[in-house]
C-alpha cells in the first residue's frame, strides 16, 4: 500500500475506530439473561429461608456473577472511557432507565392483581422481552451518536 | 510530511494504532478482523510497533484457549497523540469534533 496523505490519514483514524466499534456487539443473551436472573433473584430473596431462598435467591446472585465473568471472557476488546460521547452515554442510560421504569411500572400498575411471585415474574418477563427487542436498535443508536468523536 | 512519525505513518500500523488508541486492550483476532489483514501481516506490524516501544503484547489464557492481547504503551499513546497533532497542523483542521447528534462526522 502506498503512503497516506495527511488528509487520508486523518480520515483513516476515524474510519478505523468507527468500524471497530461496530464490530463489538453485546451478546443478545446478556441484557435479557441478566434481567431474567435479577427477577429470579428477587423472587428467591422475598421467600422465607429455605430451598427457594437458596436456589433462586443466592443461585440467582451467583448466576449474575457468572454472567458477568462470561461476558468478560467473551469480550475481545475493552474500550477506553473516552470513546463515549455525551449523547451516546445519555442514550445508553435512557435505554437502561426505560427497563427499570418498565419493571416497576408493570409490576405496580399492570400486574397488581397477580399473586406475589407471578407479579414479579410477569414484570420481569416484560423487561426480558424489552431487552430482546431493543438491544440491537439501542446499539445502532449509540453507534450513530458516537460518530464524530475520534480518540487520539 | 517529514515530521510525521514513520513508524505510525504506514496504512496498517496507522489502523492498529488508531484502534488501540480507543481501547485499553484489544485481542489480536479482533484487531486482525477490524483492520482486515492476515495473521502474519498483523504479527509483522505489531512486532514493529512493539520494537518501537509503542505496543505491548500480552499473552494470556481464557479457559484452555490462548489469547494474545495488544495495548498501547504510554509512549505509544504519546507518540500517537503527537502524530495526530502533526497531521492536524499540516491539514489545518482538528481531528476531534465535539461529538453530539448534530455534530459533523470526521471526514
Amino acid at each position: 500500500m502506498s503512503e497516506l496523505s495527511p488528509d487520508e490519514a486523518l480520515a483513516q483514524i476515524g474510519r478505523t475506530q468507527q468500524r471497530a466499534y461496530a464490530r463489538q456487539q453485546l451478546p443478545l443473551w446478556y441484557p435479557a439473561g441478566f434481567a431474567a436472573l435479577m427477577t429470579v433473584t428477587q423472587i428467591g430473596l422475598d421467600a422465607e429461608i429455605g430451598v427457594l431462598f437458596f436456589l433462586a435467591g443466592l443461585g440467582g446472585i451467583a448466576g449474575m456473577g457468572a454472567m458477568m465473568a462470561a461476558l468478560g471472557a467473551w469480550a475481545r476488546v475493552r474500550w477506553a472511557k473516552q470513546t463515549w460521547t455525551r449523547s451516546a452515554l445519555a442514550a445508553y442510560a435512557g435505554w437502561a432507565l426505560v427497563a427499570v421504569v418498565l419493571a416497576f411500572g408493570t409490576h405496580n400498575l399492570v400486574f397488581d392483581g397477580f399473586e406475589a411471585p407471578w407479579r414479579k415474574l410477569a414484570a420481569g418477563g416484560v423487561v426480558v422481552v424489552y431487552f430482546l427487542l431493543t438491544t440491537r436498535p439501542a446499539e445502532a443508536l449509540i453507534l450513530r451518536l458516537s460518530r464524530g468523536k475520534v480518540v487520539a | 510530511m517529514s515530521t510525521l512519525d514513520p513508524v505510525i505513518h504506514a496504512p496498517v500500523r496507522l489502523q492498529v494504532m488508531s484502534l488501540l488508541a480507543a481501547a485499553t486492550e484489544a485481542e489480536f483476532s479482533f484487531v486482525r478482523d477490524s483492520v482486515e489483514v492476515s495473521d502474519s501481516v498483523l504479527s509483522k506490524h505489531s512486532a514493529a510497533l512493539e520494537s518501537a516501544g509503542y505496543v505491548h503484547i500480552r499473552k494470556g489464557h481464557v479457559g484452555k484457549r490462548s489469547r494474545t492481547w495488544l495495548s498501547l504503551t504510554p509512549e505509544g499513546r504519546a507518540a500517537f497523540r503527537a502524530y495526530v497533532e502533526t497531521l492536524q497542523r499540516i491539514v489545518g483542521h482538528p481531528l476531534t469534533e465535539a461529538a453530539g447528534p448534530g455534530d459533523a462526522a470526521v471526514p
